[in-house]
């Protein structure tokens, strides 16, 4: 009998204990949402401070779930909109539990009280995160076999009808989400406020004549309708770039670029009208395509789907940022009660909140450990925790797929966004990288996320190891149109610093020269 | 009725000049409820009343016996310093101690109902410079009832090493009376121990207060021997706002009898666990917060934690902001 093999999947840097225990489970759960038998049975999750340095499936159900979901998608994509509707259902009902959370005073709720809070955001947090799971991440998890479907219907097609139009730029187009995601909703509001700010001459005389923190200090001399609307545009997205741990934004970074564009003396209403119309104008591009390739109603139902897919992702991911920002807000409140600090508290499981709140002694030195080093081994409806040295065993005794590097001339992967770059490359996983980045240097990472877009915006090419048409990179790269190329599996691990490299993004072929 | 002790809450720091620095000190603390380990002061006019009663044998009255020797010495040469201080030194040792006096001692060290007390000596200097000599006078740990009249003739005796002879010639204060007085404080076996300051040492906020901690004696921490658990606390809301665990293999502990220290394994168990619970860690900042108000300035503590209780063993000023 051979073992079985776990093969790893992802690794996400500078991620919460939260999501480490909450996501598999939701994932294992809610499959049925998507399959009428289930089919994964074990997830196994490793974090060491506070990065997931690899999350493990068995390698034959990872397989076989996403060659299911694909299979889903392709052929019946009512459904998987279907099950799109709920996830998006579920997501609406967390984010309003999470903003009226935001306005209470969890400093007056009892033990109880505070229990009660966390265990309804936990749950909902669940449902929220882990009902599009599989069409919306896994099925493009290994060998992006969604991507690589759509691509090549998109070039079969172009090359029936021998049409003069580059496959790359007419996926990236045909699988850009019409509707807009928070982010995109705050850029909105926040140009909205910069146009209340320019109409009223004092606000503008206090924003060009101040620094940042001094017209901090004095906006009670605003006019209290515009001050409000200033405060509460903080108040109502500080979160947006939390990610899993924070930090989200202080009201004077918002000052400062408010300062900044009204120095700049931007058209406010022209951009206004480019964020709305901007959506309007890839409509009629993607119908004009759609006509010209001549795909009928089935074949637009699976990419309105593909761009639902990617619209959804970015959407649910921000919602699960917020809701890990008011989580905080609870676990500090928790903290403070049960005299255990804000890192520690953020390390308790769903059960031990409720048990310490309900006067049981806090585990501190499992939770120190669990800060360092934790295995978490789910099976069906169980979750083992284990630490130290117990982890390191557990470990020791499953067998893991090793991946073989070469130390290839030419990598491949998926084009995410077209063009054709030479540059030097950087490695940028964490933001402390950022500060290599020189404008025009080629970005490769293992995979990117909101913190890095700073990053993102100075390069020339962006490279990531992780795919797929829903991924980070590939979303922000055709937002800036900087060439990008997904999926390589080891571009992290193969290339240098200072490696130059020719990126050829139109057919995801990376050389170094 | 007691004429040359004072029993720490009967001290303030307005007593330098009877208790000196430390003692004064510990007076202050003791009455602005900080829990310092109990104690009292042999005040400064014991000394006084030791080198001018005493009686004749063996030698002459002390006092002028020692100005005679300090008369005779050479300022140039070292060999004839070392000379005087070894013969100074030695009359005072040898010298009983008056009577009054050795039953006074005796009835205070009774009430502290201990076995092993540390005896310090304390300035009392004015001249602040002078302190960096008196810094340098003797402590000496593991005392008991049998040997404290002995330890406090050492102390007494300390303001007479050479160095303190030659650092008093060298500033013109040779003919001047100095005095010192002695600390007699119950020692405090600590379990474990530790720094604390009341700002945050690195991004200087006053609005958070850091604490280290380790297992056994505070020197292995205060030499940085060990590396030590840190916590940081929000003083507004007494929240801890980071815990930063540490291993720590093996802690400083004191040889009981014969004095010194030895390092000990730490308990494999206990060597990668949190040392101060969380609670502990609340109840510390609270006495810290305490210090600092009544000082109304930022304070850098040592503290230990022994039986249950925490002792503050010392608190400065944080000079350094």
């Amino acid at each position: 009998m051979t073992a079985k093999i776990w093969t790893k999947n992802w690794e996400i840097r500078r991620v919460s204990f939260l999501l480490s225990h909450e996501a598999p489970e939701s994932f294992l759960k809610l499959q049925n949402l998507y399959f009428g038998s289930k089919i994964l049975t074990q997830i196994i999750w490793v974090n060491e401070n506070q990065d997931n340095t690899a999350t493990y499936f068995l390698k034959p159900e990872l397989r076989r779930a996403i060659d299911a979901t694909f299979d889903l998608v392709v052929n019946n994509p009512g459904k998987v909109s279907q099950i799109h509707r709920q996830a998006i259902e579920h997501n609406r009902d967390l984010f309003r539990l999470l903003k009226k959370t935001q306005s209470v005073n969890l400093a007056k709720f009892s033990n109880q009280q505070l229990a009660l809070l966390y265990s309804r955001i936990f749950k909902k947090i669940q449902l929220a995160h882990g009902s599009s799971f599989y069409s919306t991440y896994l099925v493009d998890a290994d060998g992006e076999d969604l991507t690589n479907y759509l691509i090549n219907k998109v070039r079969q097609r172009i090359i029936e009808l021998k049409l003069k139009l580059n496959f790359a730029e007419v996926f990236s187009l045909l699988t850009t989400p019409t509707r807009i995601n928070l982010e995109q909703l705050e850029n909105r509001q926040f140009l909205a406020v910069l146009s209340d700010i320019t109409a009223d001459s004092q606000a503008k005389k206090l924003f060009l004549g101040n620094l940042p923190d001094q017209i901090e200090k004095k906006l009670n001399e605003l006019d209290p309708r515009l001050k409000r609307k200033i405060v509460n545009h903080h108040r109502r997205w500080q979160w947006i770039p939390y990610d899993y741990l924070g930090p989200a934004y202080e009201l004077g970074y918002y000052l400062e670029i408010w300062r900044g564009l009204l120095k700049q003396k931007i058209n406010i209403n022209k951009e206004i009208a480019k964020l709305v119309n901007g959506r309007d104008e890839i409509r009629k591009q993607k119908n004009k395509l759609f006509k010209q390739l001549e795909f009928n109603r089935y074949d637009r139902q699976i990419f309105d789907l593909a761009s639902e897919i990617v619209w959804l992702k970015s959407w649910r991911k921000e919602v699960l940022f917020f809701a890990s920002f008011i989580v905080d807000k609870v676990y500090q409140e928790l903290a403070r009660r049960c005299h255990i600090s804000f890192n520690q508290a953020r390390h308790l499981t769903n059960i031990e909140v409720a048990q310490v709140l309900s006067g049981k002694v806090v585990p501190i030195n499992e939770l120190n450990q669990r800060i360092k080093f934790v295995v978490i081994h789910f099976k069906s409806f169980s979750k083992r925790i284990m630490t130290g040295a117990t982890a390191k065993k557990f470990m020791a005794t499953q067998h893991f797929e090793k991946i073989k590097i070469v130390d290839a001339k030419e990598l491949k992967g998926t084009p995410a966004c077209p063009g054709k770059v030479k540059g030097l490359v950087k490695i940028v996983n964490v933001p402390d990288e950022m500060s290599k980045m020189k404008s025009g240097n080629i970005m490769v990472a293992h995979s990117t996320y909101p913190s890095l877009v700073p990053a993102m915006k100075k390069a020339g090419a962006i490279i990531t190891e992780d795919g797929g048409l829903t991924c980070h990179a590939a979303i922000v790269a055709r937002e800036l149109k900087i060439p990008c190329v997904v999926g390589t599996r080891i571009a992290a691990k193969v290339l240098k610093d200072g490696d130059m490299v020719e990126v050829d993004a139109t057919n995801g072929i990376i050389k170094k020269v | 009725m007691t004429k040359f002790t004072k029993p720490f809450p009967k001290i303030s720091k307005k007593d330098v000049a009877i208790a000196g620095g430390k003692g004064a000190s510990l007076g202050e603390m003791t009455n602005a409820k900080i829990p310092v380990p109990k104690g009292f002061v042999i005040l400064a006019e014991a000394f006084d009343h030791f080198l001018n009663e005493t009686p004749k044998s063996p030698v002459a009255q002390t006092d002028l016996e020692v100005d005679a020797l300090l008369a005779k010495v050479n300022f140039d040469d070292t060999n004839s310093i070392d000379k005087a201080s070894n013969v100074i030194r030695d009359i005072m040792h040898d010298t009983k101690m008056p009577k009054a006096l050795a039953q006074e001692i005796a009835a205070e060290f009774k009430k502290l109902k201990t076995k092993y007390v540390a005896v310090r000596s304390s300035a009392t200097a004015e001249d602040s410079s002078i302190a960096s000599w008196a810094g340098e006078l003797e402590t000496y740990l593991h005392t008991t009832e049998k040997t404290l009249l002995d330890k406090v003739k050492h102390c007494w005796s300390s303001l007479y090493t050479p160095r303190a002879i030659f650092y008093r010639y060298e500033k013109k204060l040779i003919d001047q009376q100095v005095s010192v007085a002695v600390v007699v404080q119950e020692m405090v076996e600590s379990e474990i121990s530790g720094v604390a300051f009341t700002v945050h040492p690195v991004t200087k906020a006053k609005n958070q207060m850091i604490i280290e901690a380790g297992f056994g004696l505070g020197e292995a921490i205060v030499s940085g021997q060990i590396t030590p658990d840190s916590y940081i606390v929000d003083k507004t809301d007494l929240s801890i706002l980071d815990i930063n665990v540490a291993e720590q293999k093996r802690m400083l502990v004191r040889k009981s009898q014969a004095g010194g220290i030895v390092w000990k394994p730490v308990a494999k168990a206990k060597q990668e666990s949190q040392v101060l619970s969380g609670k502990q860690i609340i109840e510390l900042s609270k006495i810290c917060i305490n210090i600092e108000k009544h000082y109304k300035c930022p304070q850098d503590i040592e503290w230990a934690y022994t039986k249950g209780k925490f002792y503050i063993t010392q608190s400065r000023p944080i000079t350094t902001l």
